[in-house]
């Protein structure tokens, strides 16, 4: 993580009192390496998952702020992270749909998930950011 | 019961079939399938049998004299076709067949009748039966030969549209995980060309920052690609649908125009914006009205050379709106405007920056302008420019559209927050208008857009869940006999589901559609309020 490091130095995060710790739900690993590099550059604490088992227990574990979940994963999928994730109805933490798909239908579930906003793959990595930003304020 | 079988033939046995797979044909061309006669006749029954008989064909045939019977028979074996007779003892007229079809949807059903007037025959077929045969054609020999293919197409056409059906359902399976598939490695592939290029992962040499570049172009193509080629596939399967909301023209236009101001001014071109004030919102998904507005600006943008001129401009004109991109650039043939708009076509122009589109940007371009009830053309003289139009019925739609949302949340009895979230607005036009107001219209096939909401209810029956509490409208405009007609069949298809499917007919000449004409109890098909079309 040398080099992430390294950017971070030349990137400083704004100054800002917003809360900062995201966990990223993504089966493909290089794909979970860039968001990572990405969100770490950006100044945010990244903790990763791979699965959506391990996705429930960091989650509960470790408390973020937000987590970015892929839909797309095997065996138990996104929704049914996120259904997991909910206490009396309502979503624990707030979520940011990573989807490869961008049907209207899909929109509508994610949205009944509670997730709070959907970004279709391949996404922009500064839309992405401001997602997040605005998500977190 | 009087169940009567009978067999006609000595080499029946071997090549009927009974089982619900269908019908077979054996390799002499003999019938092998199960009929189900509803007849109290017995004299139209024998001639029935005399008639598959000269055929030489081969079937098994149940009779039943009344309806019950006959639906009770049609419950405890499965038959590959239903003749009915419209004059039962216990059942008379239309409501007979709509009954069967209401029991038998999977069921091709063939009309049969002493009296053979045209209006019946009408009647009867856009309820849905597969054909209307006059009893009098049992009496000739020529009219018993059509008796017996009448039959056999019948089944014959439902076996292939039971297949069409798969195959489509297969067809848009497939887009769906190819579409998964083909993203995710793209989104890799931009995601860390876009580390190298923005200098996160360390500074760049001149060489390799050009290298990059060309990646993240080359990907920014391949994702448009991408997008095009589902974009079409979601057309042809009629999976696509549109997101409505009221849109400022003004803004929507600016927006386009500053996008593409910066790759103009590069170029030397000078693009122009003239909107004419206080043009009224129009309803459309905001998205899809802007890939087409890029489009054609793109296309203005490659095929003008430098130094050239690109105008954007919106007016109205009478109730339509008229969306016009012209430029000054190297034209179009009369002979390639024609095709212009096909799927696959690239208009070989000199100028043209090579290979840079897909040759689908003006199709699916045209195709969501009349998914939104309007129309696209091109005028064009080689050598000194083009002008494309997009034409929106503006006031029009913009009123009908509010007034069925707000019919919906009515019919709905909740927030109107859950109709924006929840339902789809399926904007179905069989009509549209040429560019002039009295120019001929050009009709959609009804059986296109029945493919296209039987698909779009399916899918979201599929996320929903048939009970659950959501509702799906689907705006009909058009002659009112294929609007009675469409509903029928699409309430039969979504029969037994518990949740809403509202609907509205809007007639093109302005007058209010036939209520009464309305399909007896379709399950949940609700009429919404009628609307008035002020034309």
């Amino acid at each position: 993580m040398s080099e992430v490091a390294a950017s971070y130095e030349r990137q400083p995060a704004p100054a800002s009192q917003l809360p900062r710790r995201i966990l990223v739900v993504e089966d493909d690993p290089d794909l979970l390496r860039a968001l990572t590099l990405r969100l770490t550059c950006a100044g945010f604490t990244v903790y990763t998952a791979s699965d959506g088992e391990l996705a429930i227990r960091q989650a509960l574990d470790l408390q973020p702020d937000l987590i970015v979940l892929d839909l797309g994963l095997p065996g138990l999928s996104g929704h049914g992270v996120a259904s997991r994730l909910r206490r009396d109805g309502r979503p624990m933490f707030p979520i940011v749909v990573l989807s490869a798909r961008s049907e209207i239908e899909e929109r509508a579930a994610a949205g009944q998930l509670g997730a709070a906003a959907y970004l279709v793959k391949p996404y922009e990595p500064r839309q992405l950011l401001s997602l997040i930003n605005s998500v977190l304020r | 019961m009087m169940l009567s079988t009978f067999q006609t033939g000595d080499r029946r046995a071997s090549s009927m079939t009974t089982d619900s797979t269908g019908p077979t044909w054996s390799g002499d061309d003999r019938l092998a399938y199960r009929l189900l006669v509803a007849e109290d006749n017995a004299h139209d029954v024998r001639l029935l049998k005399l008639a598959l008989s000269d055929w030489a064909s081969s079937a098994e045939l149940l009779v039943a004299d009344t309806f019950t019977k006959a639906l009770a028979i049609a419950s405890l074996h499965p038959v590959d076709l239903l003749l009915l007779d419209l004059g039962l003892p216990d059942s008379n007229g239309l409501q007979t067949l709509r009954t069967a079809l209401k029991h038998l949807p999977d069921v091709p059903i063939v009309v049969m009748t002493g009296h053979d007037d045209e209006t019946t025959a009408r009647q009867v077929l856009q309820e849905g039966a597969q054909d209307f045969l006059s009893k009098r054609d049992l009496t000739t020999r020529g009219g018993r030969r059509l008796v017996t293919r009448s039959l056999r197409h019948a089944v014959e056409r439902h076996q292939i549209l039971r297949e069409l059906r798969e195959a489509n359902r297969l067809r848009s399976m497939f887009v769906a995980t190819a579409s998964h598939e083909l993203r995710t490695p793209l989104a890799i592939i931009q995601d860390y060309a876009g580390l190298l290029s923005d200098g996160t992962a360390g500074p760049l040499a001149g060489l390799q920052e050009e290298c990059v570049g060309a990646i993240m172009r080359n990907c920014r193509r391949l994702g448009d690609l991408v997008g095009d080629l589902l974009d079409v596939a979601k057309m042809e399967s009629g999976t696509i649908s549109l997101r409505l909301e009221s849109t400022s023209v003004d803004a929507l236009l600016a927006q386009c125009h500053s996008d593409f101001l910066q790759r103009c001014r590069d170029k030397g071109q000078r693009l122009d914006l003239q909107i004419e004030p206080e043009l009224p919102d129009i309803h459309c998904d905001r998205g899809r009205m802007m890939q087409v507005i890029v489009n054609l600006l793109a296309n203005a943008h490659r095929f003008t050379p430098e130094g050239g001129a690109i105008s954007l401009s919106a007016r109205r004109e009478q109730d339509d709106l008229r969306i016009d991109v012209t430029d000054s650039g190297v034209g179009i043939s009369t002979e390639e405007q024609g095709r212009i708009f096909d799927a696959f076509v690239q208009v070989d122009r000199r100028s043209g920056a090579g290979y840079e589109g897909t040759g689908l940007g003006l199709f699916i371009a045209q195709r969501i302008i009349l998914m939104h009830g309007g129309t696209i053309n091109v005028e064009s003289t080689p050598g000194s420019g083009s002008r494309f139009r997009i034409t929106l019925p503006a006031s029009v739609r913009c009123s009908r559209l509010s007034s069925l949302r707000a019919a919906l949340v009515t019919l709905s009895g909740r927030a109107p927050g859950l109709v924006t979230e929840r339902t789809s607005i399926v904007w179905l036009s069989p009509v549209t208008r040429g560019p002039n107001s009295d120019a001929s219209e050009t009709r959609i096939p009804l059986g296109e857009i029945e493919a296209t909401a039987t698909t779009l209810f399916r899918r979201h029956d599929s996320v929903f869940g048939s009970d659950a509490d959501c509702l799906v409208a689907c705006l009909l405009q058009g002659s009112e006999d294929d609007a009675m007609g469409f509903l029928r069949r699409l309430a039969r298809a979504f029969a037994g589901r518990s949740a809403d499917i509202g609907y509205q007919v809007c007639t093109v000449d302005g007058r209010a559609p036939d209520t009464s004409a309305t399909p007896p109890a379709p399950l949940n098909l609700t009429p919404l309020s009628h609307l008035r079309n002020p034309r």
